[in-house]
């Protein structure tokens, strides 16, 4: 009990103490999770949205591959994604294993089947007759798209929240592609895992909260939106 | 094909095999027409293939079979979304979108492009024509089922759309509502010329705004004519039990006690409107009364007293349903009454097709069903 009270407080003085290298981790941790939510909800919701409404061959086999990545072990995500990037890899050439767009690309590799799965149920689950009334009122493909992926929006905000709740708290990958370099590729989860396993654990908690309280109010601001225009919708 | 045809179908199949195979549903429409200008109605049963006909109609709906045709020019399917600029559809169902009322009206305009300030005239022209202008703001998914009604029809009309197609328009809606509205419906189709085709299980709403009426039973159009010629009659017992057997007509009110129909007939009526009302009535069959012989003086309630002669019989188990033409001296033309009387009746009037008897009914008998006033 003496450890975690002990850990606690100094993590607590040290939260308090403004350490610029707890803020540099953290900007980069919101930074590069931030971008990979935002590349993920393009490639997620659009495509989701339009494999949902377009009736194509082997359209259960593509929704089932999106289910399986949407449960993809992060760690085979980076292992892929180094493996492509590696200086003798097919993107060898563009040099940007071990930089923070490595973890970009890994993240939102795991990131936009968490968002596409729950986009392609939500407009699924539309009444077809609302997608009739949109096209008799005139709407070609791409407005019929983008007014039930508005009508779908409360739901798609619970999918941007697990989007990017799965991207920044991710650890594998991101340690794999990005290599935990101090001051350059170093975030939060890959700093609290080298912490823990050097015993340095006031440091540790220290960053752990500050990822409690990140996803936290980033969860909170998207579930206030949901619910407020939730109850003036339907 | 004459040119006035604004949507024409020729040999229109569609099939749908439900769940498991165990049923099976079939339209088949050899031949339709809708004329420009007017108001269609198609009445049926419930799976009659009404709604079907009607997304095939609005190119919702690709059929297995036939061709479609816009204004004589052949329209096919992968021209869907060019014809569903033309013609629009307004489902049964409130569908609203969850965005302001001001906004769900819109959309169609916005998706055609049209410039803020274009929509925002016609926005205000619309919503005040139906009665929405002060809710304009407001979430639509709040409103209630008559706003919501409204607000689809306005989101269609606003459009402007060459062809207009109402699937069930008035039923999830109360009487008075329903009253309401279908009296400001009739008065927008009648002032904005839209062409339109009306699906209803209500004869009401069919006989007081349609010129002509399909009836459709099984997927089949049974019977296509103007309202009153479906309405009086029925080719066949099938579409008869469906349209009700009640006399329709049509008429204008001279005073409190008589209507003079089309047909130059004048009949006594109790009517609480104006001289020169146009109204369509209508007589029920067990209202209808049958006599040989002259009438014996002024001794009978029955004001209406008219010369008649029988064009069909109809046996409908213990009682007939007979079908006659009644016409006064001086009228122009006959017109048709429908009358059910026992075996016995019939037999004591010994009435066979062509015999002529007396016919009567009570100016009460005389029901207006629907005031178009001019």
């Amino acid at each position: 009990m003496e450890l975690i009270y002990q850990g606690l407080k100094d993590a607590l003085s040290l939260l308090f103490s403004w350490n610029p290298e707890i803020w540099q981790i953290t900007l980069l941790s919101l930074i590069v999770s931030g971008s990979a939510t935002l590349i993920s909800m393009a490639l997620g919701i659009i495509p989701g949205a339009i494999i949902a409404v377009t009736e194509f061959p082997a359209k259960r086999f593509v929704i089932s591959l999106i289910n399986t990545g949407m449960a993809f072990p992060p760690v085979v995500v980076g292992l892929f994604v180094v493996l492509f990037l590696w200086r003798s890899g097919p993107l060898g050439f563009l040099n940007i294993l071990y930089t923070p767009l490595a973890m970009v690309i890994a993240q939102v590799i795991i990131a936009t089947p968490i968002i596409m799965g729950p986009s392609i149920l939500a407009v699924q689950s539309l009444p077809n007759n609302i997608k009739l009334q949109t096209l008799s009122l005139g709407a070609n493909y791409y407005q019929l798209i983008w007014v039930l992926i508005k009508e779908t929006r409360l739901l798609l905000y619970g999918a941007i929240m697990a989007g990017f709740g799965g991207a920044i708290s991710e650890v594998g990958a991101v340690m794999m592609t990005g290599g935990n370099i101090k001051g350059q590729t170093r975030v939060l989860t890959s700093a609290i895992l080298m912490e823990t396993r050097k015993g340095y654990f006031e440091l540790a908690i220290a960053l752990g909260i500050i990822l409690l309280i990140l996803t936290f109010v980033i969860n909170l601001i998207l579930t206030h939106i949901q619910q407020h225009r939730g109850q003036n919708g339907r | 094909m004459t040119e006035n045809h604004l949507l024409s179908l020729r040999g229109i199949k569609y099939s749908r095999l439900f769940r498991g195979g165990q049923s099976h549903f079939e339209l088949d429409i050899p031949c339709l027409d809708i004329r420009e200008g007017e108001i269609l109605g198609i009445i049926g049963p419930n799976g009659a293939g009404k709604s079907t006909l009607l997304r095939i109609l609005g190119f919702l709906q690709k059929p297995k079979q036939g061709e479609l045709f816009f204004r004589n020019t052949l329209a096919p399917y992968r021209e869907r979304y060019l014809m569903r600029r033309k013609i629009t559809l307004v489902f049964s169902e409130h569908i609203i979108y969850n965005t302001s009322v001001k906004e769900n009206i819109a959309l169609g305009l916005r998706f055609r492009g049209e410039s803020n300030q274009n929509i925002k005239a016609k926005l205000h022209k619309y919503l005040e024509y139906f009665g929405l202008l002060n809710l304009a703001e407001k979430k639509a998914t709040l409103l209630s089922n008559g706003e919501k009604r409204r607000l689809s029809l306005a989101r269609a009309f606003i459009i402007e759309p060459d062809l207009l197609l109402l699937d069930e328009p008035f039923s999830a809606l109360d009487e008075p509502t329903k009253t309401a509205l279908l009296q400001d419906l009739h008065q927008t189709l009648s002032d904005k010329h839209i062409t339109t085709v009306l699906v209803s299980q209500s004869r009401q709403e069919i006989i007081s705004i349609c010129h002509r009426v399909a009836v459709m039973l099984d997927g089949k159009i049974r019977q296509l004519g103007t309202t009153e010629e479906v309405f009086n009659q029925p080719i066949s017992q099938e579409v008869a039990d469906f349209v009700g057997m009640e006399t329709i007509l049509q008429g204008t009110v001279i005073d409190r006690t008589s209507i003079k129909l089309t047909s130059g007939n004048i009949i006594q009526s109790s009517s609480v409107y104006p001289e020169g009302t146009k109204v369509i009535v209508g007589i029920r069959p067990e209202e209808v009364l049958l006599m040989k012989g002259g009438v014996g003086g002024s001794s009978l309630s029955a004001r209406n007293r008219l010369p008649g002669r029988v064009r069909r019989i109809i046996p409908l188990g213990y009682q007939y349903k007979i079908l006659l033409d009644c016409q006064q001296s001086d009228a122009q033309s006959p017109f048709p009454i429908t009358s059910i009387i026992t075996k016995m009746a019939l037999d004591e009037l010994a009435l066979t097709e062509n015999s002529e008897c007396l016919v009567l009914f009570k100016a009460n008998a005389v029901h207006i069903i629907s005031v178009h006033s001019c």
